[in-house]
Parts: structure tokens; C-alpha cells; sequence
């Protein structure tokens, strides 16, 4: 495959730093003030109170534990705190910051909080300090790290501590997840060799599974939960039109209004790492952005499937990723794998779970883009079987449980998809 | 943090071999330069056919450093059979040039420490 077309010539406008982020504090910003269309300013502040004290392991929706305003306000909080941070650690706006920060967005519906985020980012920092290397080189990890963040609400609230004592032994057990997750994240990649996107949800999943076993050890337990609303669809998915139609004009802009390139971008595996903003430049990787937020929103509406916290953080986080791997090309087949498998298997396809393993089931989409609409087809089918599967093991205080699943799919089946293709191209030259 | 940047070297050196393999390199030499303040690769082979997308590569590598992404994910380098990890090679490298007379190729690549 032609991988590497890397343009950013004439018709395409550069587009700087600073302008990258006025976009991110925009749509943080946005996300803020859209909290104002669902509820007044006293319900948004008491709505932030219940979410920054809940135990938010999955499936916690804040829209149906507190309310939808404190809920967006939740995100755009988050949002411009992760913004704060990559500024101030010198990062760039690049497709892996891109991915990070939809992530960021999207699991603030339904986990993440700053109570909860803030010890595991410090526990980044300060590994960061001790092996004395800059922040931006661990700011990865310190997002992702986050995917366990219910873990330090669980043990703040949940584990029967006196309030203080409770928040002491939470934050300590954060920082500690913050200061291993860099170290383990960087080197399982190689477990499944990057075709499992979401390879921070493969390594929270992995340390949930060590914190889990020694809580249950003691004579604790932390089970998932499922507090889900369903009664916002419309509102929600207003919301959703304005942003993904203003990422697509901002992106047609920057590309004067063309979508030169983009059949180039849909050839790409996007296996790790496959930076669209680098190859492809930041106006078509904001077109591809939109397309598949558009995308992710139709997969949900057309199986019946509801539009609220969980859901959104799904949406968003395939947004974020389709500056960093993810297209149509590589998804669709995904999304039919996990569809006909929930069309045949004992769950109920509409419900909120089972859309969330088709939307976070992308994880997988560069095993598509690498061997085929088939072997993707299969991959979405085998991973709804898996991720249903494995919540037990880290009893929902990992929010990436599709990543968690993703990186033994991805090890287990890129292998013999590798093997087939070997074999079937060995058959071919011989013919 | 010099033992990691030796690292960073045998990983770039993998991936530029694997790159120069998947092409069909016939012979492959590799020189290493490991000082204070830089890492300097040249491989240098005789090429069987045409390289089609070594300008863009190249091209690529020139690219701006993305510290954040080398960090995270430079333990995929060498890992690929389709080269896409040249992505992520271009985002751990500053320079990088070829010379190319006939079928020998030499590609010099920079890493400023």
C-alpha cells in the first residue's frame, strides 16, 4: 500500500498551534455552555457534587446518576483541563493528543471526574519527574492512566473508610496506577503488535485486574453497575449535529472546500501509529473527524440503540481516534461483525452495553484495515463475544473495557489472519 | 537516559532494515554514530528494483518531533510487516536524506539528542 502520502502543499492551508487549540477550547467551551440548554446553573452545580463523590464505575451514565447539564459540564470541564495540560507540558496537537483528548471528553460522561483523575495524572507527573523526562513525553499515559479512575472513587467512597482516610488510601493507590501506567503501557503494545487502538484500555485493564485481586483478596468487592438514561435522545443528538457539521466545515475550510487525498486516507490500516494530522494534514483529518462522528451517531440511531452518557463517550472517542487510525473503511465492517453477533446471541442488541461494544469495538478497526472486510467481520464478531466477558475481571472500575478486550482479540486473531494471507498469496505467485 | 536513547537507536535501526528489507534490498550495511549530542544511522545497499514511495519516506522523517508519540509507542518500531511504523519513525528522527547512483542507496538519518 501507498502509506505514506504526505501532503500539506499548496491547497491545503497549514494550520498552527495556537489555531488547533482555540478549536479545542472552543468545543470545550461549547460543551460547558450546552450544560445551560439542559438545566439551570444550581441543578448543573448539585448535579457536579453527586458526580464528584459517586463510585462511577461501569456503567455509571451521569446524565441519569446526576443530571444532563452537570453531565456536559462534567465533559467540558475535563476537556479544558486536558487542554490546560497539554499546553502546559508543550505537547502538540497531533492525531495521538487528538485521540487522548476525544477520550478524555467522552469517558467525563460516564466515569471520569476531576476527583478522581487527579491522582492518577500526578502519579504521571511524578513519574515523569523521577526518571527525568518532560511531561509531554508521559502526557499519553497520563490520560489513559484515567481509565481507572473509578478505582480511586471506589476506594474513597465505596470501601466503608472514614471520609479522609478513604480519600488518603484512594489518591495514594491513584498516583501509584499513575506512576507504573507509562511503564506497562508503552510495552504491552507488543502483545498486540498495534492493531488494538486503544492500547491504554488493554493496560488499565491489566492493572485493574492486580487492584481487583488484591481488594478481593481483603475481603472487598467492586461489581459493575448499570445506571443509564435513555430519555435524552433528541436534545443529544442536536448537539452532536453542530459539532461533528462545524468539525466538518472547519476541516473543508482548511482543505478549500475539497476532499483531495481523502480516498488516499482510506487505504490506511490504520494500525499504531497512524497519525492522520502528519500524513494527511489537520483540515482532512477534521473532515475524517466529522464523517465518522456522523458515522458513529447513524450506527446508533439505526439499531435502536439510545443517545446518552455512555453512548456519547463511545461517539467521542471515535471521533478522537479518527485523527489517529480510524475511517469508514476500516470500521464498518467492525460495527457488522458486533451487530451480527448481537443479532444472534442472548443479549438484547438496543441495549446501551451492547452499543457501547459495537462503538468501542473499533479498537479493532486496523485488523480491517489491514486484512480485510472478512477477517473484520470476524474480529467484531469475536470481540462482542470477549468483551461481555471479561468486566468480572476487573469489576468495572477499568471504563476501557472494550480496549481491555481489544488487545487479546487483536494478539489472538492478527496472527492467523497474517498466517491465512501468507498462505493464500504463496498459492497465488505458484498460480 | 543514554541507555534508553541506545534503545531508541536499535529500534529506529530495526525499522529502517525492515523498511529497506520489504524493498528488496540485496545487501544491507549499517554504520552507527553514537555521540553527545546525536544519533547518526547510514544503511547502504544495493537495491534490486525501484523504491516507489522512498521520497515520501524521507519526506515523512524530516518531519517535526512528536515527543508524546515516541514516548508511548516506540516499542511497535521494527515490529511491522507493512511499514507503516514509518509514521512513527518520522516523529522520532529530525533529519534524514538519501543518495541514490544507480542501485546503491545510502539513507543518513539524525537524531539530535
Amino acid at each position: 500500500m501507498g502509506l505514506i502520502s504526505k501532503i500539506k502543499e499548496s491547497k491545503t492551508r497549514i494550520v498552527s498551534e495556537e489555531e488547533k487549540m482555540t478549536l479545542l477550547f472552543l468545543f470545550a467551551l461549547g460543551l460547558m455552555l450546552t450544560s445551560l440548554l439542559f438545566n439551570s446553573p444550581a441543578e448543573i452545580y448539585k448535579g457536579v457534587g453527586i458526580i464528584l463523590t459517586s463510585k462511577s464505575n461501569l456503567i455509571t451514565d451521569y446524565m441519569a446518576l446526576a443530571n444532563p447539564g452537570a453531565a456536559f459540564f462534567n465533559a467540558g470541564f475535563i476537556s479544558m483541563m486536558s487542554l490546560l495540560l497539554i499546553k502546559r507540558s508543550g505537547a502538540h496537537i497531533s492525531g495521538a493528543t487528538l485521540a487522548a483528548f476525544f477520550t478524555m471528553t467522552g469517558f467525563a460522561f460516564f466515569g471520569k471526574n476531576l476527583f478522581n483523575s487527579i491522582p492518577i495524572t500526578l502519579g504521571t507527573y511524578i513519574y515523569s519527574r523521577l526518571v527525568k523526562a518532560r511531561f509531554n513525553t508521559v502526557i499519553l499515559s497520563a490520560f489513559y492512566g484515567t481509565g481507572l479512575s473509578p478505582f480511586v472513587s471506589e476506594l474513597a467512597f465505596a470501601m466503608g473508610f472514614e471520609p479522609i482516610q478513604g480519600i488518603i488510601v484512594a489518591y495514594i493507590s491513584g498516583i501509584l496506577i499513575g506512576m507504573v501506567f507509562p511503564l506497562l503501557s508503552s510495552r504491552f503494545l507488543s502483545f498486540h503488535q498495534g492493531y488494538n487502538l486503544y492500547n491504554g484500555g488493554f493496560t488499565a485493564g491489566i492493572i485493574g485486574m492486580f487492584s481487583l485481586g488484591i481488594v478481593r483478596m481483603f475481603g472487598y468487592d467492586i461489581s459493575s453497575v448499570d445506571i443509564i438514561s435513555t430519555e435524552y435522545n433528541i436534545n443529544i443528538l442536536i448537539v452532536l449535529i453542530v459539532i461533528f457539521t462545524a468539525l466538518l466545515l472547519i476541516g473543508l475550510y482548511q482543505q478549500s472546500w475539497s476532499l483531495r487525498e481523502y480516498d488516499k486516507l482510506l487505504k490506511e490500516t490504520g494500525r499504531l501509529v497512524t497519525d492522520f494530522t502528519s500524513l494527511y494534514g489537520f483540515g482532512l483529518t477534521l473532515i475524517n473527524m466529522a464523517f465518522m462522528g456522523f458515522l458513529a451517531t447513524a450506527y446508533v440511531l439505526v439499531t435502536g440503540g439510545s443517545l446518552n452518557g455512555p453512548i456519547l463517550g463511545g461517539i467521542f472517542t471515535i471521533v478522537g481516534f479518527s485523527a489517529f487510525g480510524k475511517h469508514p473503511k476500516n470500521t464498518i465492517p467492525i460495527f457488522i461483525g458486533v451487530y451480527l453477533a448481537l443479532l444472534l446471541n442472548i443479549y438484547d442488541p438496543n441495549s446501551t452495553s451492547s452499543t457501547l461494544g459495537a462503538l468501542f469495538g473499533t479498537t479493532l478497526a486496523p485488523i480491517a484495515g489491514r486484512y480485510g472486510v472478512i477477517p473484520g467481520i470476524i474480529t467484531g464478531f469475536m470481540h462482542a463475544g470477549m468483551v461481555t466477558n471479561i468486566t468480572y475481571l476487573h469489576g468495572g472500575v477499568n471504563l476501557y473495557n472494550n480496549g481491555f478486550s481489544g488487545g487479546f482479540i487483536a494478539a489472538s486473531l492478527a496472527p492467523i489472519f497474517e498466517r491465512i494471507e501468507e498462505v493464500i498469496n504463496e498459492k497465488k505467485r505458484k498460480v | 537516559m543514554r541507555r534508553r536513547e541506545k534503545y531508541k537507536a536499535r529500534k529506529m535501526i530495526d525499522e529502517l532494515t525492515g523498511y529497506l528489507l520489504r524493498n528488496n534490498i540485496q545487501s544491507l550495511s549499517i554504520y552507527l554514530d553514537f555521540d553527545e549530542d546525536r544519533i547518526r544511522i547510514s544503511l547502504w545497499g544495493q537495491l534490486t528494483e525501484k523504491i516507489p514511495d522512498l521520497d515520501d519516506v524521507i519526506r515523512l522523517m524530516n518531519s517535526k518531533r512528536v515527543p508524546e508519540m515516541e514516548e508511548y509507542y516506540e516499542h511497535l518500531l521494527g515490529t511491522g510487516t507493512d511499514g507503516d511504523d514509518m509514521n512513527l519513525l518520522g516523529a522520532m528522527v529530525d533529519e534524514a536524506s538519501y543518495n541514490l547512483r544507480e542501485d546503491r542507496l545510502e539513507i543518513k538519518v539524525i537524531r539530535y539528542l
